[in-house]
């Protein structure tokens, strides 16, 4: 995926999927603002598996909840996963 | 005592393979035997709302049947086909037999608990019998109290708090507005799906990684003679605990359960000189938002492992390990017959039985809140350390597992418990394991502290 629009908006919508993660404990656009790791943003184990099995559902694609750290790194490994 | 009935009609209907946990259960509860699948009971009361009622048996019954209507789980029986594999049959309808006590208002409650244990002192006959039985505790011709004991093959402990969480609001209420998130037989169509396939396979990839790696037994040294009973069952009361795990949670972002499924983890490497740590923590996998009404069993297995580094504090292997922790978390729900099967080829392969035969468990109902946010200071939670206790619960001479550890809360406050073969951790080292945890966590809430430094 290198079309920066389609990255844009899966970006967008992965930060709604954290957010929805986290029961809207923390923003899409805190997320967004990428300043933080998602553990310091408050996404917690719970959490993170839920948003892998969110993204899973959505978009199928496995991704390693065990190297989920940082927002940007998961908006490329997902987008590189969907080709 | 009078016996009076529950029914229930217009449902759908059908008939399906186990879900994956389910079989899991199944399998267990064949191997333990009639005379002992009761063991695997699940059993709870509800007292009656304050402030509303009273509630006749038939208004309790008339809730108990539009219950048993909401969930399929609740009119399914399992059979066993012509090729011997188990499938389930949902019934649109039936009836149920409810056992009714009655007594003086001041014995309510100790009654109802022994009516429960009553009732859940004997297996269900999966496929004759409702996996629900009701019991009633009537004072004045008022019921007071409910028992509902629930087959396992059913329900695991959350679906449990579900079925009871249904029942009260029936009885509040009359409905429930909004049908189940989920339902078993959809649960099961999804497991059977090329969707449900692939996570599944996954997942049983993730197990054959490790079970070629670790050690086919965690404990594998009959060191004492047994003790009485020989799998012994100690609790650890801890408010200490409680406090100091949450400090350490909110610290490195991840859940108490973690932090103490890795804390004892570490500590097991103090005991058994392995390499590398093997344990099983029994996953609830309610981690969709369609399981959030879904009655059934989804608890599985997952595989948490863990190279012990004697110089490394609690903190540092928490870091280290949370990734691993995900993966045991994410991998806990596969179909369980191919599961079984790559445990018989690895074992093969590697000329013998690999069964760690250490598991977790986390009783504590799903949280999907965040952590409290008061937190007492340092002085307040070492000085609680003094308030904590140990007791021995009622244990039992066969087992199929060598070291249980659980976590739960008991009278509204963290508990930590061990039941374990004693030939292979006598009870002072059971005792010794569990302090050892509520130290390595209390110190480590506070500063950096290594297993080893706290070694049982």
């Amino acid at each position: 995926m290198h079309n920066p629009t389609a990255q844009d908006e899966l970006a967008g919508r992965l930060a709604e999927m954290v957010a929805a993660a986290t029961d809207d404990q923390i923003s899409p656009a805190d997320v967004l603002a990428g300043e933080h790791s998602l553990a310091a943003l408050g996404v917690t184990s719970l959490s993170l598996i839920r948003l892998v099995d969110a993204i899973e559902d959505e978009f199928g694609v496995d991704v390693d909840p065990g190297l989920v750290d940082d927002f940007a790194t998961l908006v490329e490994d997902v987008a590189g996963m969907l080709g | 005592m009078l016996d009076v009935g529950v029914t229930f009609a217009g449902a759908r209907e059908g008939r399906s393979g186990l879900a994956w946990g389910q079989r899991a259960i199944y399998d267990a509860m064949r191997i333990a035997g009639p005379e002992n699948a009761h063991y695997f009971n699940i059993w709870r009361l509800l007292a009656m709302p304050r402030g509303r009622g009273p509630y006749s048996p038939a208004e309790v019954c008339a809730a108990v049947g539009a219950l048993i209507a909401r969930h399929d789980a609740l009119r399914a029986r399992v059979s066993v086909d012509g090729d011997g594999l188990p499938y389930q049959t949902v019934a649109s309808g039936g009836g149920l037999t409810v056992r009714t006590v009655a007594c003086a208002e001041p014995e309510a409650e100790k009654a109802a608990e022994g009516l429960a244990l009553d009732l859940a002192s004997t297996s269900f006959d999966l496929a004759s019998e409702w996996p629900i039985r009701i019991g009633l505790i009537t004072c004045d011709d008022a019921v007071r109290q409910v028992a509902v004991v629930l087959c396992h093959t059913a329900a695991d402990g959350y679906a449990a708090d579900i079925v009871m969480r249904d029942l009260r609001q029936l009885l509040l209420r009359g409905t429930i507005a909004r049908p189940p998130s989920q339902q078993l037989l959809d649960l099961v169509a999804e497991q059977e799906s090329g969707v449900g396939r692939n996570r599944s396979e996954r997942a049983i990839a993730h197990w054959e990684a490790g079970y070629r790696v670790i050690p086919p037994v965690m404990f594998p040294d009959l060191v004492a003679e047994p003790g009485a009973p020989r799998w012994s069952k100690a609790i650890l009361e801890s408010r200490a605990l409680e406090d100091a795990v949450t400090i350490v949670a909110r610290r490195h972002h991840m859940s108490t359960a973690t932090v103490l499924l890795t804390a004892v983890t570490s500590l097991i490497g103090t005991i058994i000189p392995h390499e590398l740590c093997a344990i099983t923590p029994i996953v609830h996998n309610r981690f969709r938002p369609e399981t959030r009404d879904l009655v059934t069993t989804l608890s599985q297995l997952g595989l948490f492992t863990l190279a012990p580094e004697p110089d490394a504090t609690l903190a540092e292997t928490l870091e280290a390990t949370q990734p691993e922790a995900m993966r045991a978390y994410r991998h806990a729900q596969y179909d369980q017959p191919a599961w079984d099967a790559m445990v018989d080829r690895v074992s093969a392969e590697r000329g013998v039985r690999v069964y760690p035969s250490c598991c977790f468990n986390d009783l504590r109902p799903v949280d999907h809140s965040g952590l409290p946010d008061n937190s007492p200071g340092e002085d307040a939670v070492r000085t609680s350390v003094a308030a904590s206790r140990i007791e021995w619960l009622p244990g039992v001479d066969h087992f199929n597992c060598d070291f249980c550890f659980f976590v739960t809360r008991q009278s509204g406050i963290l508990s930590i418990g061990l039941s374990a073969d004693t030939c292979r951790l006598p009870q002072d080292r059971i005792v010794g394991l569990l302090r050892s945890v509520e130290e390595l966590v209390v110190e480590s809430a506070f500063r950096d502290a290594k297993p080893g430094e706290v070694a049982p």
